[in-house]
């Protein structure tokens, strides 16, 4: 029996959703990012800025070069968070098989439930329609065999587009897409296909397998080449499904490039805390812990040490990642993380101040949880200038592992209905 | 955006499980709300926030209520 997968897109959605909540902001070309400080990027923009040639990820600088009335507006994770769990809610009222991709994607598992709603299409009208009515957003929808056909049919048609792609249709309808719009298809391979004569999905399907295995490994070769036959996986794994982290960390852009050591450890210390935090929360310890710099030419080095007990303090983590890093040149991006995770690992400790220590952060979180991030921090902090500071990290520490951790609040749909 | 941050006076209408502020006083003025744009929530630690978009014809505004604390807040000027 072929599957029916739905891919939903919210279009241009950080943006859309701030036009939406602020519409003097209608129909003028505007970013969500940062700010307008130097070194800050445009995390989305509206079609309108899009028009201008500014993109994703572009620096603001660069972006207000091209549209010099772009309108910068700064980003609230927490609204684009809330409205996309009440999207993913909706979503559950049609199956249990909804997989959140990421905050503005999701995948459906319609197959066995299309019929109750009066088939595929009517589905995705009636969820694209009850989007428009209560946000005023507009969503790019894809139905397919698997995850990566449904996908790329919602990239033909943007934005507020809904496209079938039917198992017998393939090789005509998708045969002169350019490769780039598979999923899983980023720049340098597209740019290596280019070489071998490979520009269309077409021309991919034709392209002998043992080639692309030689090409490109035996695993990405012929992960390519199955993408060519339009073939994808199509279990969609629910939002409620709980998957081992392997692992956890943060990473922060500065404001401005920087070799004051002091100020550099501050971000480190910050976002270590953050890691050990995530780390209690969703119950692991790790005894690996990475830390990374980036410089101001984008030259990102990396460096990782395993210790010998398995830890989400905070500190400990700080003192592993900055014993790591050698600051030589101005950095502009750092990042820690911890991996070689276990879950629910909680030995008693036969020394009583690493009992305490638990204690103390025990007791550290539930404040946090009662009154909100950064309630108590470390009086280390305090030296960094950074205390309190929120507008470094989200007020949750949001990733979308974190995310779906939330998503699992939603009740499934099976539980709701009286069968 | 203009932040803000100040407790304010709200007038509001509930209906049903909806809340639709009407109007809002501050700094001495009072604002008529002419539209509703926007409603989401935010939770800062056990405490749940509802954050609203409105205007009052020329500007936007963000308004955002505090249920545990039962008090509102002009936060921005958009």
């Amino acid at each position: 029996m072929e599957k029916t997968i739905l891919h939903l897109d919210m279009n241009s959605f950080f943006a859309s959703v701030e036009q939406a909540a602020n519409p003097n902001l209608l129909g003028k070309p505007i970013a969500v990012g940062g700010g307008i400080k130097k070194g800050s990027v445009v995390a989305a923009c509206s079609i309108e800025a899009k028009a201008f040639g500014v993109k994703n990820a572009m620096s603001t600088w660069k972006a207000r070069k091209l549209c010099p009335h772009l309108i910068v507006v700064i980003g609230d994770m927490t609204k684009y968070i809330y409205i996309s769990k009440i999207i993913t809610k909706m979503m559950v009222d049609y199956t249990d098989l909804v997989e959140v991709f990421s905050i503005d994607e999701a995948f459906m598992d319609i197959t066995k439930t299309q019929d109750r709603f009066g088939g595929a299409i009517e589905l995705a009208k009636d969820i694209k329609r009850r989007i428009k009515e209560r946000f005023k957003l507009t969503c790019s929808i894809g139905i397919g065999p698997n995850k990566l056909i449904a996908k790329l049919a919602g990239e033909l048609q943007k934005p507020d587009g809904l496209v079938v792609l039917r198992e017998k249709d393939l090789p005509t309808k998708i045969k002169d897409v350019q490769v780039k719009e598979l999923c899983g298809v980023g720049r340098k391979t597209e740019e290596y296909l280019r070489l071998l004569g490979v520009r269309t999905i077409g021309n991919l399907n034709s392209y002998p397998r043992e080639k692309l295995v030689k090409s490109f490994g035996m695993a990405y070769g012929e992960q390519l080449w199955q993408m060519g036959q339009c073939h994808g996986a199509s279990e969609v794994r629910p939002y409620f499904y709980e998957t081992q982290a392997k692992s956890i960390g943060h990473s922060y852009t500065l404001p401005k490039l920087t070799s004051n050591t002091e100020e550099i450890n501050g971000y480190l210390l910050r976002l270590s805390e953050q890691v050990g935090r995530r780390l209690r929360r969703e119950n692991y310890k790790g005894n690996v812990v990475c830390a990374s710099i980036g410089t101001g030419d984008d030259k990102t080095s990396s460096h990782q040490k395993k210790i010998k007990d398995f830890i989400n303090d905070g500190y400990q983590i700080f003192k592993v990642a900055k014993s790591l890093l050698a600051i030589t040149n101005k950095i502009r991006f750092v990042s820690v993380s911890v991996s070689g995770l276990l879950h629910q690992l909680d030995q008693i400790s036969l020394f009583s101040h690493v009992e305490n220590q638990k204690k103390v952060l025990a007791a550290v979180d539930k404040v946090n949880d009662r009154f909100g991030e950064f309630t108590i921090e470390r009086a280390a902090i305090m030296s960094t200038g950074l205390q309190g500071k929120t507008g470094m990290v989200p007020p949750k520490l949001y990733g979308l592992r974190n995310f779906k951790m939330e998503l699992r609040g939603i009740e499934p749909l099976t539980s709701r209905m009286q069968i | 955006m203009v932040k803000v941050g100040t407790i304010i006076k709200v007038g509001v209408v509930f209906q049903g499980s909806k809340i639709i502020p009407r109007w809002f006083i501050w700094e001495s003025r009072k604002y008529e709300v002419r539209s509703l744009d926007f409603t989401w929530e935010e939770s800062q630690g056990l405490e749940k926030i509802i954050r609203f978009s409105v205007r009052d014809g020329i500007n936007s505004y963000e308004l955002a209520y505090n249920t545990i604390q039962m008090n509102w807040a002009l936060e921005n000027i958009c």
